[in-house]
């Protein structure tokens, strides 16, 4: 297991993140604290959760999961998301984050966040505004280092541009999707990334289990997967051209030799300006398969293979941008 | 003409401007100024050239044209691209621009320009460092605004964060290019110009042409062409020549007939209809063409019509999972 800095930071945190957006619900408590175990036993420092994932329970579980190795974790939530009815209840506000760092905490049984995201940008506050509560948050020792998720290059650039002006804490890291069949950020994403000095997160580095290669398109989505338990990851990445991308990333994956998932995982972690890839396992046999990811380096022409692919679900067209 | 605020600031320009690319190369020096005559008469006081159109050619043919009209029109050129042999004839760097702006100046006959282009991004000079040049450009008054051209989202805010801490002169502008078949601006760059107050000039918006609806895919592109021609075509052919294309055009000439507009007014008037955008640069081969695209500034596209570009555009760029929300 490599420890890589988060972009600019000191902060160093294991190239596999552990993520726990299905503990409390797929995943039953008993089950998430063995897969956390496991993970913290095979040298994963960083745990990611979000207030939002299942109305608080992931939060919970993951927070006892890691009382007696909290000081040896780097433990990320998330705020932004709608948390009650009210109309303070969700978003990027002062007032918003003031209370949801407040539950994350009591949830997380824990004084302090090691990274605290904002899991959406907020097109109703300023940026100012948010990047100023964060600071706060940071002076009163509740968090270590701000991030963003889900933002564009453009707002991600602005963020930090609204930092430096006021000399607020920064965001340190952005939380992204990546994967084999989903690489826009590619083309002005990461370059910021890169030029600023900003780390990367990424999730979905398996299209939600799609490039485990193991659904079926014409058979359906199985009942016990996230394709079939949430129409979100259906709508996402269950599609005819994204099938067919994966049957060419198998036929690559088997001429190596390679386990689907752990050729699709090896992908995401092969890329320098990715500091974390968040995997979800479901049980701790899957965590262990995904981490034999770490053992696997892509040849030059494994990567070029999987570039062939890219460029036919996204046929390269005339770019703006030089 | 109906006038359009260049972003934030207090500059008015028109929705249309005339392209200079082919002044002195394909559009001959006669037929260029009766374009640019006839342009000013309808209204329009964008006029776009560079440096780098036909080796300083376009400029001195604009500079002439434009002699007795100078202080009504808005007068753009740029920078960047190779000028000459030496390690500094080329790029953002204060001891190229300085140079060429000099260079620039005398081929217009004129001693300020109105708008000044970063042409292209020059990834060996620190972006302050341009902007300082350009900085000075504007208090000696030899530019009255700054802009730049084929920048990243990225890119461009942080130029607009690079001016805003060290207090000087901003891109009030960016150019891009933008028409029914090359919408990726959408994402990213149309967003942060909205969001920031900074105008945007649109290159291409016929696609170098191919949404004139004229070319045949069965047929290799004419000789004397913008894609047949052996120096420019391979370039072009690539942005543009294509069966997808191909099939998108088909799908548009539908939609355009349907109202009985010719595919060339609907792809500019589509182009203009949108409100991020300050002025559409056309570059016409002849003044009878200019005549005719000005009139695409009249013609107002239906939601409808809108939905069915937007179609095309769909297949073009099949959506994928975005990583902005």
């Amino acid at each position: 297991m490599q420890y890589k800095r988060v972009g600019r930071t000191g902060l160093k945190i294991s190239e596999i993140t552990l993520g726990t957006m299905i503990f409390g619900k797929q995943v039953n408590e008993a089950d998430a604290i063995k897969i956390m175990d496991l993970a913290f036993d095979r040298g994963i420092t960083s745990f990611d959760t979000a207030d939002a994932y299942v109305a608080g329970r992931s939060e919970e579980i993951v927070g006892k999961a890691l009382k007696n190795k909290r000081h040896a974790v780097v433990l990320a939530s998330k705020v932004a998301n709608r948390q009650g009815p009210g109309p303070n209840e969700a978003g990027l506000s002062r007032e918003h984050m003031m209370q949801a760092v407040e539950d994350s905490l009591r949830r997380l049984g824990t004084d302090y966040l090691d990274i605290y995201y904002a899991h959406t940008p907020d097109n109703t506050t300023p940026v100012e505004e948010t990047l100023r509560a964060f600071d706060t948050l940071v002076k009163q020792g509740k968090v270590r280092y701000v991030a963003c998720s889900n933002f564009r290059a453009w707002q991600l650039v602005r963020a930090l541009s609204v930092s430096e002006q006021h000399n607020l804490a920064r965001f340190a890291c952005i939380q992204t999707p990546y994967n084999l069949i989903t690489r826009d950020i590619e083309t002005e994403l990461l370059p910021c990334c890169a030029g600023e000095g900003v780390g990367v997160t990424v999730y979905n580095p398996l299209a939600a289990g799609l490039l485990t290669g193991k659904h079926n398109v014409s058979a359906g989505p199985a009942s016990d997967t996230r394709f079939g338990i949430d129409k979100v990851y259906y709508e996402r990445y269950w599609s005819p051209v994204n099938f067919t991308a994966v049957e060419h990333l198998k036929k690559i994956a088997d001429t190596h030799g390679r386990n689907m998932a752990q050729f699709a995982l090896a992908w995401v972690l092969s890329s320098p300006l990715v500091t974390s890839t968040i995997n979800g396992a479901s049980s701790t046999k899957q965590l262990e398969e995904n981490l034999g990811a770490l053992e696997l380096k892509l040849t030059p022409e494994e990567m070029k293979a999987c570039d062939d692919v890219w460029l036919e679900l996204r046929p390269p067209r005339f770019f703006y941008g030089r | 003409m109906q006038y359009k605020k260049m972003g934030r600031t207090g500059l008015k320009v028109s929705p249309l401007g005339v392209g200079t690319m082919f002044y002195g190369s394909q559009v001959a020096e006669a037929e260029a100024v009766k374009i640019i005559d006839l342009a000013f008469d309808k209204g329009i006081n964008m006029f776009d050239t560079a440096d780098v159109y036909g080796a300083g050619k376009s400029e001195e043919i604009v500079g002439k044209a434009l002699k007795s009209k100078r202080k009504q029109v808005v007068l753009a050129t740029k920078v960047a691209n190779k000028m000459g042999r030496g390690p500094n004839d080329n790029g953002l760097s204060r001891e190229h621009i300085m140079q060429a702006v000099e260079a620039s100046l005398r081929r217009l006959e004129t001693d300020y320009i109105d708008l000044y282009y970063a042409h292209a991004p020059d990834y060996g000079t620190p972006v302050e460092e341009t902007l300082r040049a350009f900085e000075d450009l504007v208090q000696q008054g030899k530019v009255r605004y700054i802009a730049c051209s084929n920048f990243s989202a990225g890119r461009l805010m942080k130029a607009l964060w690079v001016s805003d801490k060290y207090n000087l002169a901003r891109f009030d502008c960016i150019q891009s290019v933008y028409n029914l078949l090359t919408r990726d601006v959408e994402y990213e760059l149309l967003p942060v110009c909205a969001a920031e107050g900074v105008g945007v000039t649109v290159y291409n918006p016929l696609a170098a042409g191919f949404l004139t609806g004229k070319y045949d895919p069965a047929k290799p592109p004419p000789p004397d062409n913008r894609f047949g021609r052996e120096r420019t075509g391979p370039h072009e052919q690539d942005m543009y020549w294509s069966p997808a294309n191909f099939q998108a055009v088909d799908k548009l000439k539908k939609i355009a007939d349907g109202h009985g507009y010719k595919l060339t007014l609907f792809s500019l008037a589509w182009v203009i209809n949108n409100p991020v955008i300050s002025s559409t640069i056309v570059g016409a081969s002849s003044a009878k063409q200019m005549e005719e695209n000005i009139g695409a500034a009249d013609i107002v596209l239906n939601e409808e019509d809108k939905k069915g570009c937007d179609a095309v555009w769909g297949d073009l760029r099949p959506p994928r999972v975005f990583y902005g929300k």
